[in-house]
């Protein structure tokens, strides 16, 4: 049957790099279409049907690519905060109207806060309410169909963030009645999602040693070992087209997402486009932060795409604490900032970096991503001594470390992540181990990957360091 | 403090470091820079400045080479690529390849501006073409009136393009010595992975070049068929394309 117009299967294909990563449920899976459509693009599914017939052609069809059940919802158990969508269209019309409201708030409860629910069922206005079509759970009795009004749909939606929703009537055309129409209600809907409050960075999983990942680096992925975790670039996955490629990756790695593109030091509105790309990327990775630097990238007329460090003033530091606040509420998961790489120090500059970036996280209730190498940079760059930088950050706000190779160019020491890790940059990463609650360590390269087992073998050296720490 | 003046001229000077003596001459008293925030950024040495410029726009050269369609990589010499990169950046210094869909094609329509080879300029249409379409989406609101679908495009192109493009996509060099004439319709669609590439009759393309939204597809034919009679007996044929763009959920 054609019921789901104007929701289409291609609504929904389109629809699923926007699903957070988690288990679906496929309620009245029927042919299957719908939990197909989610098994091949990579989302673990319960399919859930009344037939057993129904649930016998799909185990037989598709075997293990979902998890097949012949069950009534009402007779199935919905854990709490479960499942990343709940798909349920047309079983509604099955289960008497007073039976409706329960099992609805059964089904909203099941969602994780930011999952989906995409949901049909008839309204009163359907030909199909006049007849029985609903029974009660073991009973045989039909009693009459249920419906839904749109205003009971919403009204159980409270505060949910609505993507589609429909109510009319819709042609259909299938035996036993041939040409006809459904009177539908429709929606997809997106569960609401509270920002993180005061966030306890001693709580944040140890994650070990990780790498960036890039494409070029996926032979690497063959083996297990060679990584703990990994850090993606997140604007390399901003395109929901790149989406099925990092949920792989998201179910076989921890993922920490990492941005070149907040700019949480300019002036003025954050960028919502952007960071909504950001929170969809992050609900991707299911991460227990996502990370961007301590700099701007544009001002009102120029965007460089370089990370260009803020001068540590009393007015910078504002701007950059209500801009990182205000990405955390859009984002919904807690923010770590890094520190970058100095090529010009500005004599503007009010307070040490180290008190810049201490109160930064403090007003922002941010992490602090410390970058190693570029304390090795700046020292050689502009003078500037890492040991007392260190000493100087809230060592429980010291989550994650980079380290990175750079490249001298006309006499400064830049960071361009293409060259192996240099001994300063080790000696001050086990510097920072032994004064800082590090989680997490992670290698950047970004060219000349002619030698890949070194790059497994820094990992390791990285992991080694961290593991004596642990 | 005037943080937004101050980071707006920094990034000036950081891109333009050659001319900043003429520059700060002209623009540095109209900013409303405090004066110490006039000193500091007077107080940037030329040669650091002109370091960090190049540090940049060597990134930034290694990055748009590294964005250019595979299937372009394979038909455009490296070193001529390397050179075009780099000239690109220093006389774009604001250009840039993120977000992909939008920041891509200036610089497809550079490289385009350097090529004579036409079928190679066909596969940058192509590209150029792609770069628009996006597969996955949210939900969108219902809207009056027939449009091609977000996934969905059409452009014009040498006859010879579909086997251009499947000698790349094996990642084979292809024989650039087709015929170029006469000109062809194009529609091409984004699936979940890969995209499709149709020719199709001028007259299609007529039709589907007038869906913005308004209109349907019988109200386009009739317009069609008035101003050109001789797709008359075509009537069938082009009615029968509504259904089959909409089964594909190319129509919207």
């Amino acid at each position: 049957m054609a019921l789901y117009a104007p929701i289409t299967l291609d609504d929904i294909r389109r629809l699923l790099p926007w699903v957070p990563t988690g288990p679906i449920l496929d309620i009245g899976c029927g042919a299957a279409a719908v939990t197909l459509a989610f098994a091949e693009y990579g989302f673990p599914v319960t399919a859930l049907d009344v037939e057993p017939d129904t649930i016998a052609r799909c185990r037989a069809a598709y075997g293990s690519l979902a998890d097949w059940h012949c069950a009534d919802l009402r007779a199935f158990e919905l854990a709490p905060e479960y499942y990343a969508a709940i798909v349920c269209l047309n079983v509604f019309p099955f289960i008497p109207s007073d039976e409706h409201g329960p099992l609805l708030q059964r089904l909203t409860r099941a969602l994780i806060p930011g999952g989906i629910l995409i949901f049909s069922t008839f309204s009163p206005e359907d030909p199909g309410a006049a007849y029985t079509m609903a029974t009660r759970l073991g009973q045989d009795i039909p009693e009459s169909t249920g419906t839904l009004t749109p205003d009971q749909l919403r009204a159980a939606l409270p505060g949910w963030e609505s993507w589609h929703f429909f109510q009319g009537l819709v042609a259909d055309d299938h035996p036993p009645h041939g040409p006809h129409t459904h009177g539908l209600v429709q929606t997809i809907v997106r569960k609401p999602k509270a920002s993180p409050g005061i966030v306890d960075w001693a709580a944040m999983p140890h994650l070990g040693a990780g790498i960036g990942w890039r494409s070029v680096l996926s032979e690497l992925l063959n083996d297990p070992d060679s990584t703990d975790f990994l850090e993606i670039m997140t604007d390399d996955f901003t395109h929901p087209q790149y989406d099925a490629r990092l949920l792989q990756l998201a179910q076989r790695y921890t993922v920490i997402p990492h941005g070149v593109e907040l700019s949480v030091g300019t002036p003025g509105a954050l960028d919502a486009a952007y960071l909504s790309d950001v929170r969809r990327v992050a609900d991707r990775c299911n991460a227990p932060w996502w990370s961007d630097h301590i700099c701007y990238t544009r001002s009102g007329d120029f965007k460089t795409y370089s990370l260009n460090p803020l001068p540590a003033t009393e007015e910078a530091l504002q701007v950059a604490i209500a801009n990182a606040k205000g990405a955390v509420q859009q984002v919904k998961r807690p923010l770590v900032l890094e520190t970058v790489a100095y090529y010009a120090r500005s004599p503007l500059s009010e307070m040490s970096d180290a008190a810049f970036t201490s109160r930064l996280a403090e007003g922002a209730n941010c992490g602090i991503l410390l970058d190693v190498a570029n304390l090795v940079g700046n020292q050689l760059n502009m003078g500037l001594d890492p040991h007392a930088f260190i000493d100087a950050l809230p060592r429980e706000r010291v989550v994650q470390v980079h380290l990175a190779g750079g490249r001298l160019h006309q006499g400064l020491l830049f960071d361009t992540h293409d060259s192996p890790v240099w001994q300063e940059t080790w000696d001050l990463l086990a510097y920072a181990l032994k004064r800082c609650d590090i989680k997490a360590i992670s290698l950047e390269r970004d060219d000349h990957y002619d030698d890949l087992r070194a790059l497994v073998d820094e990992v390791a050296k990285a992991r080694h360091l961290i593991g004596q720490r642990l | 403090m005037s943080l937004a003046a101050y980071q707006d001229a920094y990034l000036r000077l950081m891109l333009y470091p050659r001319d900043r003596e003429d520059w700060y001459a002209g623009n540095l008293p109209l900013l409303g820079l405090t004066p110490a925030e006039e000193a500091a950024l007077r107080a940037l040495p030329r040669e650091r400045l002109e370091a960090i410029s190049s540090s940049v726009n060597l990134g930034r050269i290694s990055v748009f080479i590294a964005t250019v369609p595979a299937t372009l990589k394979l038909l455009l010499d490296p070193e001529k690529l390397a050179q075009w990169a780099e000239i690109y950046a220093h006389q774009y210094p604001l250009a840039g390849v993120y977000p992909r869909e939008t920041a891509m094609a200036p610089w497809l329509a550079f490289l385009a501006a350097q090529i004579e080879q036409p079928h190679i300029l066909d596969v940058i249409v192509y590209e150029q073409a792609r770069l628009g379409l996006s597969y996955y989406r949210k939900p969108q609101p219902l809207h009056e009136g027939l449009r091609l679908s977000s996934r969905a495009t059409i452009f014009v192109a040498g006859p010879h393009l579909p086997q251009i493009l499947q000698a790349l996509w094996h990642e084979q060099l292809p024989s650039l010595e087709g015929p170029i004439e006469p000109r062809q319709g194009y529609l091409l669609w984004q699936g979940p992975q890969i995209p499709e590439l149709m020719p199709i009759h001028w007259a299609l393309y007529w039709i589907l070049n007038r869906l913005g939204g308004l209109g349907n597809w019988a109200q386009w034919l009739e317009q069609l068929i008035t101003e050109h009679p001789e797709v008359e007996d075509q009537r069938a044929t082009l009615q029968a394309w509504e259904p089959w763009l909409r089964t594909r959920y190319l129509l919207e």
